[in-house]
């Protein structure tokens, strides 16, 4: 009988077919988020669906690995802008740290007014990208704005 | 205290498929994880240790370009990323020089991470390993205050293991687990330290028995009975319903009808099948609790990967096992003999789980 056969009866009967990853004295196995080396795609959009042009996208990570630390650029990737689709494209290759795609608004009025501060997106390992409300949010002035202008995205 | 259950007939049809697959990656032998132990040096002396290590060891630590020599002998041969560096010990944090080390693996392309009592590691310990492409961390701890400081022989172990807890669990982008060894000692706390830990924001949680190798060979104090062991595999599953925490039993050995209950998966020692490991001294073997008696080589005197690829028959084919009390054992197929650690250094088994749930 063909491995693959046996995994999906396995599976069938409610079992992992994969072996225990975890050795004795082992650590959990982690994601390889390092290792990315692809490209993710993301949409910007208002709670209308309306695609929002001009937003700033970069690649971040936090100074130190903790929450109460800020998102800062990543050396080595340089930010892209989302077209009149509200899209936006970022090839990721290896990167040591846990990281973010940060959206900034880079001209309020122009991008109709829809960050009113940073937003940030965890990365995840299988492309999606899905939105983290920022540690700081609530210390700008435009923070009422978030509420009326929330962001999505889509791989 | 309620009888071991039996294996019923679905999880028996999908032991037997798993057994055909265990089957299948002792053929493939695809290398997954290589242990190095790093140092033997340790800054405890802890009584259920199944190391040989002292707090000042006569074993020099092994240099660093010794071990990537190894590595570089592997990684042509092998995707990086798929494969997991554990560095442990001792107490791998002993080392000084563990963030170049992990930097050139992951220059290299591996994921690494380490095993620590957490004595050394602070917050910035701990953030200057991250930015080293430190990956997963396991950290062990035995209890509360009291019998974690006893059971560790050191007066201040608890308070740096929780403080590394602490760092452990505020880093973001990390895999990790705490790993408690359950003895005696800290049998009847395991209900108050599974909240305890929740408290402190602790997602995952990996329970050992005491093995009798090592420092704890000499100790039967330190072994659960056959009523308490049940009593920790229902204490798991009745953690793992209740969802707060990820809780499971190490890989120790099979586990009759507890099997996929207390553990995501079947039992299956992988040691030579998927894993390998350097020894202190550069013998090559699987992981580094394994006895002497099962090295396959060693790196000052072997091509490592040759020996990956020619040699650990003992580890891909059990049959030899097949003797004693496993002769003639009904669950022979599924278990094959148990974890490769319970073996002493003349191949004898040490430990039978199974029987241990049955008695």
């Amino acid at each position: 009988m063909k491995r693959s056969v046996k995994n999906i009866l396995l599976s069938m009967l409610g079992f992992s077919a994969a072996p225990i990853l975890t050795a004795c004295y082992g650590m959990p196995e982690p994601e390889p988020d390092q290792y990315w080396n692809k490209d993710f795609k993301g949409k910007v959009t208002n709670t209308d669906g309306a695609p929002i042009e001009g937003v700033k996208v970069y690649v971040g990570t936090r100074e130190w690995h903790y929450p109460d630390y800020d998102i800062r650029p990543l050396e080595g990737y340089a930010p892209v802008m989302t077209d009149a689709k509200g899209e936006f494209n970022i090839h990721i290759g290896t990167v040591p740290h846990k990281t973010y795609f940060v959206a900034e608004d880079v001209d309020e009025a122009a991008g109709g007014g829809w960050f009113a501060t940073t937003e940030e997106w965890l990365v995840n390992f299988d492309g999606t990208i899905e939105m983290q409300e920022h540690p700081q949010s609530g210390t700008n002035e435009n923070e009422s704005n978030n509420s009326d202008n929330e962001g999505t995205t889509n791989e | 205290m309620s009888k071991a259950p039996k294996i019923g007939l679905r999880k028996r049809l999908a032991l037997n498929l798993f057994a055909d697959i265990k089957k299948d990656l002792a053929k493939q032998h695809e290398l997954r994880e290589i242990f190095w132990e790093c140092t033997l040096r340790c800054n405890l002396n802890c009584g259920h240790c199944g190391s040989d290590c002292r707090s000042s060891a006569t074993v020099p630590d092994m240099p660093a370009e010794d071990f990537l020599r190894a590595i570089d002998q592997i990684t042509p041969h092998v995707n990086p990323n798929r494969v997991m560096v554990v560095i442990t010990g001792g107490e791998a944090l002993c080392r000084n020089d563990l963030e170049s080390v992990g930097r050139e693996l992951y220059k290299r392309g591996y994921p690494w991470g380490i095993v620590t009592n957490g004595m050394l590691l602070t917050r910035e310990r701990m953030e200057s390993l991250v930015r080293a492409g430190l990956r997963s961390i396991t950290l062990s701890l035995d209890g509360f205050e009291e019998v974690h400081n006893a059971i560790r022989r050191h007066p201040h172990s608890w308070r740096n293991a929780v403080r590394a807890l602490d760092a452990i669990v505020a880093t973001e982008g990390i895999a990790y687990d705490v790993v408690t060894c359950v003895g005696p000692h800290n049998y009847a706390s395991l209900p108050e330290l599974r909240d305890w830990l929740i408290g402190r924001g602790c997602k995952a949680w990996r329970l050992f028995t005491i093995f009798p190798v090592g420092r704890a060979a000499d100790n039967d104090e330190l072994q659960l009975s056959s009523e308490e062991y049940r009593g920790l595999m229902e204490f798991i599953i009745a953690t793992r319903k209740e969802g707060k925490i990820k809780c499971d039993y190490a890989c120790e050995g099979f586990l009759g009808g507890y099997e996929a209950e207390v553990r995501d998966r079947f039992f299956g020692c992988m040691a030579g099948v998927s894993i390998c490991g350097i020894k202190i001294d550069g013998a090559i073997s699987a992981c580094t609790s394994i006895r002497a008696g099962f090295d396959q080589g060693n790196i000052y005197t072997d091509n490592i990967w040759e020996v990956w690829n020619t040699r650990f028959e003992p580890y891909r084919n059990r049959e030899w096992a097949r003797k004693g009390e496993c002769k003639d054992c009904k669950v022979w197929k599924f278990c094959q003999g148990n974890g490769m650690h319970l073996y002493d250094n003349d191949h004898h088994l040490l430990h039978c789980n199974y029987k241990r749930i049955q008695n």
